[in-house]
């Protein structure tokens, strides 16, 4: 390794070849938390809604969205989303994120939100919008 | 601002593109809490199965989960809608004390539920329903099923004949019948009369309540009989089995039946022998999710 930072897990040792030994390494792209943001979006009956997150990186971020599509009930998004993003359904749940509806783009995350009830609701969510490169 | 920068090889720490920098003191990372794996088992007869990791921390945590197949790949969820080939629904989400991975079906594990394709009765003498009891004496009944899911001398968890009766006698005293397997390899259709032909050894003899107000269903356990059946030299998957119900002494004017015209509700459900095992992996972080 070229000059650099290393910190070893306790009880491992500062020259270890093995990246899982380490809990930071300047030779490895540690996946950066840029900014969090935990809304509530509100839902008419079968509707479908919005949250915009503004993250202004002038690139494609990572992002990780978790939302809580029944009571107590968090759903994590497949975590790399780009382009037009990934759908997290479940038919157990009150409302799921759509993939239709959500996308990521140089400046933005745009969070769908599809309710399966007859009746509103409110969805709780929170996103990660990570330093890093989503595409 | 004072702080902790630390960019990638070959860029300039004073950069300010977040991609640049392997770490900086003013942007969070995701601090692992726990790593673990965990295997649950559904039975035969089963629906779901749920794998919990409990992290106690207190909040909703921020967490990944993978789902680990019968090829030892792990899939990141948290939903799989078709499971893994089309079978079983997968997901998983958290609480504020909790992981909870679930792996369902979305119908028991390993059973077969068949409907009826012929009836036959010896009070009309034909094939519109499926009757036994005491309707101007004693009357007996037949049902078969067809492509059963069934191997050779294969021994079964439980077999069910569910009996939907749609109407019934005016004597409320318990029905008293006899169920015995058409004892052959194949059992033909009742286009003609299936009462002449033989019967397993094999046999149930059973008292039911007829209180209950139609419509209402009751079961036959029929497992002996099946097995006896699907031992047979000549038997193989999806071939075609019936079933006996006779009169037993019932009271008069007691009996059920079951009308093929008005769309069969009588089933057989047969649950095979078996499990099956599942595996999550949940990687939970210190970080919260939730606001409380």
């Amino acid at each position: 390794m070229a000059q650099g930072f290393r910190v070893a897990l306790p009880g491992k040792s500062g020259t270890s070849t093995e990246p899982r030994d380490y809990s930071f390494s300047s030779e490895f792209t540690t996946v950066k938390v840029y900014s969090e943001h935990f809304g509530t979006i509100g839902l008419s009956a079968s509707g479908t809604a919005f949250a915009t997150i503004s993250h202004n990186l002038g690139y494609v971020p990572m992002v990780i969205p978790y939302l809580e599509l029944k009571t107590n009930r968090w759903f994590c998004g497949p975590g790399f989303v780009s382009g037009t993003g990934l759908s997290i359904y479940g038919t157990n749940t009150d409302a799921y994120m759509s993939n239709q509806e959500s996308s990521v783009g140089t400046d933005n995350f745009v969070l769908g939100v599809k309710n399966q009830t007859a009746g509103s609701i409110s969805v709780r969510y929170r996103c990660y919008i990570m330093g890093d490169s989503g595409n | 601002m004072y702080g902790l920068k630390i960019s990638n090889p070959g860029v300039d720490v004073g950069t300010s593109d977040p991609r640049t920098t392997s770490m900086r003191s003013d942007f969070n990372m995701f601090k692992i809490h726990s790593d673990g794996t965990a295997f649950g088992t559904i039975q035969a007869g089963e629906q779901a199965g749920t794998v919990t990791f409990t992290h106690n921390l207190g909040y909703v945590p921020a967490f990944w989960t993978y789902y680990i197949g019968t090829d030892n790949k792990q899939r990141l969820l948290s939903y799989l809608p078709e499971g893994i080939g089309g079978q079983g629904e997968i997901s998983s989400y958290a609480g504020t004390d909790t992981i909870k991975c679930v792996f369902d079906f979305g119908a028991a594990y390993n059973q077969n539920v068949y409907q009826a394709s012929d009836f036959y009765n010896t009070w009309a003498g034909g094939s519109l329903l499926f009757l036994a009891g005491d309707r101007s004496g004693g009357k007996d009944g037949a049902i078969r099923f067809t492509n059963l899911a069934l191997n050779k001398n294969e021994s079964v968890l439980s077999a069910v004949l569910d009996v939907h009766v749609a109407s019934k006698g005016t004597n409320t005293n318990n029905l008293k019948i006899i169920t015995r397997g058409i004892d052959e390899d194949n059992t033909a259709d009742f286009s003609s009369s299936p009462m002449g032909r033989s019967q397993t050894a094999a046999s149930g003899t059973q008292e039911q309540s007829m209180t209950s107000p139609t419509p209402f269903n009751f079961g036959i356990n029929v497992k002996s009989q099946l097995e006896e059946i699907n031992s047979r030299s000549g038997w193989s998957s999806g071939n075609a089995m019936g079933f006996f119900v006779i009169n037993n002494a019932s009271p008069t004017d007691c009996y059920f039946s079951d009308a093929y015209t008005e769309s069969p509700n009588s089933f057989l459900t047969v649950t095979r022998q078996g499990s099956a095992t599942f595996g999550f992996r949940a990687l939970i972080f210190k970080d919260k999710v939730s606001e409380n």
